[in-house]
């Protein structure tokens, strides 16, 4: 889907939002997103419900097992203890299964419609084979649109819901709003049940103040993607489709560029869906904090794709971090290795476990699979020597609390998150170990000076536009990395100062974004 | 109750923030884009013209091939050509609503070709072209605005349209602002008269035969290249089609849909061509559209040839004479009554039959078991069969002869053999005697 479909889709919502009484405009969000959703086919339509309705069946399910129960022990307070023990097993083992029954059905679904969605030709053909024929017909599985984001996002308010967190929804139509708000669709965040449901079924008036601050973060966000982001794709494009005639000078510009890009992009679009939401008053979770100015890879990956993070970090590495088999593992470390391994491992082996999943989520491909696990052992490697960085600064503390250090940790996080895009970026695991490669032994430096970076499909002038853009998101990220918070500033502003740099903003977007083709997002595609 | 006075200070301070930036998109789009001379006058002319009875609208195909001084004088209808680069159906609807503010001419032609009636989506450089015309013509404006963004939904791009042309540099400006104020200044400098074409009023561009086209046609292997493929006509096309009709209509203006001619290599090279020009013909025959499809035209009747062409689709100067005085000879036929159908041929058959040359030639070079094998092709008429001959072109431009002409459209040799050499193939059809025909093509091997 393509930056602009978004902004028509969010305005056309807004105003059709206000147009209607208060209390039916969570259905008009709701008729709208399935409008959104149905205009990618009856397929996708056919996927999201199935999600919905799953969710929402078995949530709802577990919910009245458990306060069945809840009200049967309140009914039977004479009860024997063991008998207390096994009507409570009994429950909870009626409400595993179902919640096992969803997780299975929606992480196989996506699974299926992501990784094998040639699978039905696959079987075909094996049919065919079977029976001595050929000619199988092809069959492909249609792909929904953002169907990892709801598949996440279902997920984690069914395990909120097992775990007690809050009651299911009983509404059917509520919850499909919280499922197929549409905004998300394409690139989250991935929301959570307790803090989005409530704002979107509540009916916000039209407050000037939501529709001024939703408006100028949208421009916001179209400037990164489409000033930012899009001048850069070109060169990232080039070098990163056939590296044989670049050298390690030119690789490294260009994943820097890449590094920028996916930024802009990224970000950019959140941007857009979170100023686009806010103008209906539903005001959704922040997904970047400035991911790089981050200290350590640590700290990176809670400032880029917050919510993806904050699921993975919930749903999957404390669950996985408080297992048995992990506790029992901690144990045998205390005894080998001491109290300090014994805390890191679990955790270690956690993060591993978390970047394999978020790599293989990106897609089941080699250089996916390895750009998950050099985060994840990297930050495993962090875990375990966190004890050893703790005592170094102790003892270099005037050292590790000087500017110059943490400059330092500032640049080291962004070499290590840079060498990560290496993988993230190349088709093949080959092409990156060869391009990382080249950056070390065959730099070429002649090639920054002698024309090359003005063939791959950036003029002087875009190399211009960029730096002037990428000063403007500098200095406002240094601003906001010292907290202020930029909307609320601009408001203190004299309204001259306040127009004028709107207007700065407003009319270097217009002579200099990137028109054309339906450029999507690159996340859209996860 | 209303909002507050503070309230609506509020919000009066919000919108106001936006005049700025319209004033500044208006300007942009007025001054900042880079003008088009030929429209400029194309629309001017026929506007302002004292009397105008037949209107040619269409793109570029419109200002090349038709030639408004002769088809005056032949049907008595006075002749104006409205052209915009590119056009598809939402232009040709606008352009015919802008003309219609001031003129009702007697017929309006609608010049179609496949480019631009089966795609439902027109190039942003005709919006660009036509849109310091439709300034003082707001409604119509928006509506052509809204109909161009309906189906390719570039709603921004369509706004800053500046974006996709904007002026190289000072002079395009003043340019510009010289189109407005000594528009006979700008033609001067706009380079119209450079030599290669030559604006010969009425809408009409003369292209100077340089033998460009026929090279072009030649020795590019359009080898069933197609435009796209879909079948029948776009529900789209069709709506604006009726839609163009009833604005005619509406106006006492009869609408008559034109296919233009078209060179016999792209009917043959381009699959499909020839019946999505025939869905267009029933479709128009459905709902009452006279329809004449130029490019099924008896050789009998326009004896146009593929050297008649300037470049791969737009006919040279002398080729547009010859069209346009048949053309003319056509409107006044239909005109007067007088039955035009065997000017034409019946079916698409009949015309693929009725070829008996051969179009262009080809060689495409692969690898088979320690050999180069290169391979000739060519498109003809149906029933033609070629022979080929294959030779070697010196640095001197001397020929020497590899493999005699026959019917075999191979020529084998060891792999390698030929390196940095260049392969030459002559296509004639059977029967012929023509040692070096005009139709042949190169191969550098590498």
């Amino acid at each position: 889907m393509s930056t602009y479909a978004i902004i028509y889709q969010i305005f056309a919502a807004a105003v059709l939002y206000y147009l209607c009484p208060i209390r039916f405009r969570w259905l008009v969000l709701l008729a709208f997103s399935y409008a959104v959703f149905a205009s990618g086919g009856r397929q996708a339509l056919l996927f999201m419900l199935i999600t919905t309705l799953s969710t929402w069946l078995c949530a709802l399910a577990i919910g009245r097992i458990g306060d069945r129960n809840k009200a049967l022990l309140q009914q039977n307070k004479a009860l024997a203890r063991d008998e207390k023990k096994r009507l409570k097993t009994a429950a909870r083992k009626r409400q595993r299964l179902l919640f096992y029954f969803a997780l299975l059905l929606n992480f196989g679904m996506l699974a299926v419609l992501k990784y094998i969605p040639s699978a039905p030709s696959a079987a075909l053909s094996g049919l065919y084979g079977l029976m001595g024929k050929s000619g199988a017909p092809s069959i492909r599985l249609f792909v929904p649109l953002g169907i990892s984001f709801y598949t996440f996002q279902s997920m984690g308010y069914l395990i909120d819901v097992y775990n007690g967190k809050y009651p299911p929804e009983c509404n059917v139509l509520k919850f499909a709003l919280f499922i197929s708000f549409f905004p998300q669709l394409i690139q989250g965040p991935i929301g959570r049940y307790d803090a989005l449901a409530p704002q979107l079924t509540a009916g916000n008036r039209l407050d000037l103040a939501n529709i001024r601050s939703g408006l100028i973060l949208m421009l916001w966000g179209f400037f990164k993607k489409k000033v930012i982001a899009d001048h850069a794709f070109p060169l990232v494009d080039a070098v990163f489709a056939d590296h044989t005639a670049y050298g390690g000078a030119v690789i490294v510009v260009a994943v820097l560029m890449y590094s920028l890009q996916q930024y802009a992009d990224f970000s950019g679009g959140i941007d857009l869906v979170t100023g686009g939401a806010e103008l209906m008053g539903i005001h959704l979770a922040p997904n970047f904090r400035r991911p790089y100015f981050s200290v350590s890879l640590a700290d990176f990956w809670r400032r880029w794709h917050i919510s993806l993070g904050a699921w993975m970090r919930d749903y999957v590495f404390y669950p996985f971090a408080l297992t048995r088999p992990m506790q029992r593992l901690a144990k045998s470390a205390r005894r080998a290795f001491g109290a300090d391994v014994a805390r890191a491992l679990p955790a270690a082996l956690g993060n591993i476990l978390v970047f394999l999943l978020v790599g293989v989520w990106h897609g089941a491909t080699g250089n996916y699979v390895a750009w998950g696990l050099y985060n994840g052992l990297i930050l495993a490697a962090s875990a375990l020597l966190e004890p050893a960085y703790r005592r170094f600064g102790e003892r270099h503390a005037r050292l590790v609390k000087s500017r110059g250090f943490y400059v330092f940790r500032i640049i080291r996080t962004f070499v290590i998150v840079n060498i990560g895009w290496y993988f993230d970026r190349c088709l093949h695991l080959t092409d990156a170990f060869a391009m990382l490669g080249k950056t070390l032994c065959s730099p070429m430096l002649s090639q920054l000076m002698d024309g090359t970076l003005l063939t791959l499909g950036v003029s002087l002038g875009d190399y211009a536009v960029l730096l002037v853009a990428l000063i403007i998101l500098v200095t406002v990220s240094v601003m906001q990395e010292r907290g202020v918070s930029m909307r609320k500033w601009l408001m203190t502003l004299s309204l001259p100062r306040r127009w004028l740099l709107l207007y700065i903003l407003l009319f270097y977007t217009m002579f200099f974004y990137v028109p054309d083709a339906m450029t999507g997002f690159i996340y859209a595609v996860f | 109750m209303g909002p507050s006075p503070q309230r609506k200070r509020e919000w009066i301070r919000f919108l106001s923030f936006f005049l700025l930036p319209v004033l500044v998109l208006a300007a942009s789009n007025l001054l900042l884009l880079r003008s088009d001379a030929l429209t400029y006058y194309s629309i001017r002319e026929a506007v302002q013209s004292e009397q105008l009875d037949l209107a040619l609208v269409g793109s570029s195909i419109v200002f090349a091939d038709f030639n408004p001084q002769i088809i005056t004088e032949k049907t008595g209808l006075e002749t104006y050509n409205l052209t915009i680069g590119h056009m598809s159906l939402q232009g040709a609807l606008a352009t015919t609503r802008l003309l219609l503010q001031d003129k009702q001419p007697k017929y309006i032609a609608l010049v179609l070709e496949s480019d631009n009636f089966s795609k439902t989506t027109e190039d942003i450089q005709t919006q660009m072209r036509l849109s310091p015309h439709l300034i003082t013509h707001p409604l119509i404006a928006m509506r052509y605005y809204l109909d161009l963004c309906s189906q390719d939904h570039r709603y921004i791009d369509r706004l800053l349209l500046f974006k996709s042309s904007m002026v190289r540099n000072p002079d395009d400006i003043r340019r510009n602002l010289s189109l407005w104020f000594s528009p006979d200044e700008f033609l001067f400098e706009s380079g119209l008269l450079e030599g290669v074409t030559q604006y010969q009023g009425r809408g009409f561009m003369r292209y100077m035969k340089d033998g460009r086209g026929y090279d072009a046609l030649r020795f590019t292997p359009l080898k069933h290249d197609v435009a796209d493929d879909t079948p029948g006509l776009e529900d789209f096309s069709k709506r604006k089609l009726l839609e163009y009709q009833a604005l005619c209509e509406r106006y006492g203006s009869q609408l008559l849909v034109v296919i233009s001619p078209n060179s016999t290599a792209q009917v043959l090279g381009r699959t499909g061509f020839l019946d999505k020009n025939i869905a267009l013909g029933a479709f128009c025959r459905e709902n009452g559209i006279p329809f004449f499809d130029m490019s099924l035209a008896r050789d009998s009747f326009i004896p146009l040839l593929d050297s008649h062409y300037y470049d791969m689709y737009h006919l040279d100067g002398t080729g547009a004479d010859i069209f346009s005085e048949k053309f003319g000879e056509l409107i006044r036929m239909y005109i007067a009554g007088e039955p035009v159908d065997d000017l034409f041929y019946s079916s698409a058959d009949e015309f693929l039959d009725s070829i008996d040359f051969i179009t262009n030639t080809w060689i495409e070079q692969r690898s088979e078991g320690g050999q180069d094998v290169f391979k000739a092709d060519c498109l003809r008429g149906r029933t033609v069969l070629p022979e080929y001959a294959f030779y070697l072109v010196g640095e001197d431009d001397s020929l020497e002869l590899l493999q005699d002409y026959s019917n075999r459209d191979e020529y084998r040799c060891t792999a390698g053999s030929l390196s940095g050499k260049t392969l030459r193939v002559y296509a004639r059809p059977a029967g012929s005697q023509i040692m070096l025909p005009e139709i042949f093509n190169d191969l550098s091997i590498q």
